[in-house]
């Protein structure tokens, strides 16, 4: 009589719980934050480029400023300007008075024969 | 004897008297001015040459007036100013011939034209005075409407920035309408002095005098817009700090 034991079932080759690799996840991260900043900075750079590649963008002339809708703080000289016009107002119609005068007290224009 | 001597006596005293009677007459006709009118005429030649040199004056007056003018055409200011310069040429011809003059009679037909020819007071100084004031009007409408801008601008800036500007936006709107108001009647006694011609006075005095009326009325109108201007400008200076 065999008695030989059956073969006990093959055990199962023990499962090994890999080991988290937390350092490749810092390092992901890492990159990933400086790809974002890399990408950020170049972002502006590279408008910079096409728009020199394109005709280039003349710098602000003075009288372009000087249309420009004026900010919440006035230019220095708006004061100044304003009174200027004033000024320009006055001299005119002073112009205006003395003609007018003039006109009104015109001599007499008859004959005075001695 | 005695009745030939009386004839020739009564003759020699007829001639005499006859004589005596003539020569005032025959001096009277004569060309050489007696002393006394010789006098009048030197009077009426000085009084002649002050009057013209007056009026030469002011038309010269009145030329450098028109060339500061703003609003006047190239053509219309050139146009007035011939006018006027034909006036002191005329004007210059009529004191040479006056002071030329040698009887009283012409000098004192020479002197009345110096009123009856030309109308340098009558009319021309009022009528080109009236169009140098009409062309200031219009030089203050200018004006008035670049500041009405620019106002308008610090208007909305301060609306912008909260502020209740209701009553300045109505003082504005004021100044632009009185400045509108202006603008038409100074346009309209231009327009109504420009064509006069001193061949046609007296009958344009009335024009004259109405254009006067017109240009009075816009005066009034600009003094109201400036008042507003003045105002405002104080006004925004102090709610925006303008320096």
């Amino acid at each position: 009589m065999d008695i030989t034991p059956p073969p006990l079932p093959e055990r199962p080759a023990p499962t090994t719980v890999p080991k988290k690799p937390t350092h490749l996840y810092l390092l992901a991260g890492l990159a990933v934050l400086l790809l974002l900043v890399l990408v950020a900075l170049l972002i502006p750079r590279s408008n910079g480029v096409a728009n020199s590649s394109a005709t280039a963008t003349p710098l602000p002339t003075a009288s372009t400023e000087a249309t420009a809708t004026p900010t919440a703080t006035p230019a220095t000289g708006s004061a100044a300007a304003l009174d200027q016009s004033l000024q320009s107002l006055d001299a005119s119609l002073s112009k205006v008075d003395s003609s007018t005068q003039s006109a009104n007290n015109a001599p007499a224009d008859t004959d005075t024969a001695p | 004897m005695n009745t030939s001597f009386r004839i020739s006596l009564r003759f020699t005293a007829a001639l005499a008297l006859s004589t005596l009677l003539s020569t005032p007459l025959a001096l009277a006709a004569s060309p050489i001015p007696t002393p006394n009118a010789a006098a009048r005429l030197t009077a009426v030649q000085t009084k002649g040459d002050a009057d013209i040199n007056a009026r030469l004056t002011s038309l010269n007056t009145l030329i450098s007036k028109l060339g500061e003018t703003k609003k006047l055409t190239t053509d219309q200011q050139t146009a007035l100013t011939t006018e006027m310069q034909g006036e002191v040429t005329s004007l210059t011809a009529l004191k040479t011939k006056l002071d030329a003059d040698t009887d009283l009679a012409t000098a004192r037909a020479d002197f009345a034209t110096i009123f009856s020819a030309h109308y340098i007071y009558a009319f021309y100084l009022p009528r080109v005075e009236r169009i140098v004031a009409a062309d200031a009007e219009l030089d203050s409408v200018t004006t008035l409407g670049t500041l009405a801008t620019t106002l308008q601008s610090y208007i909305d800036q301060a609306q912008t920035a909260g502020n209740d500007v209701t009553a300045l936006q109505a003082k504005l709107n004021e100044m632009k309408s009185k400045t509108t108001d202006a603008e038409t009647l100074a346009q309209t006694a231009l327009d109504s002095l420009r064509p006069l011609t001193a061949s046609g006075y007296p009958a344009n005095k009335t024009t004259i005098q109405t254009a006067g009326t017109t240009l009075k009325t816009g005066r009034i109108d600009l003094e109201t817009a400036r008042s507003d201007a003045k105002s405002l400008v104080a006004s925004l200076k102090l709610l925006l700090k303008l320096q």
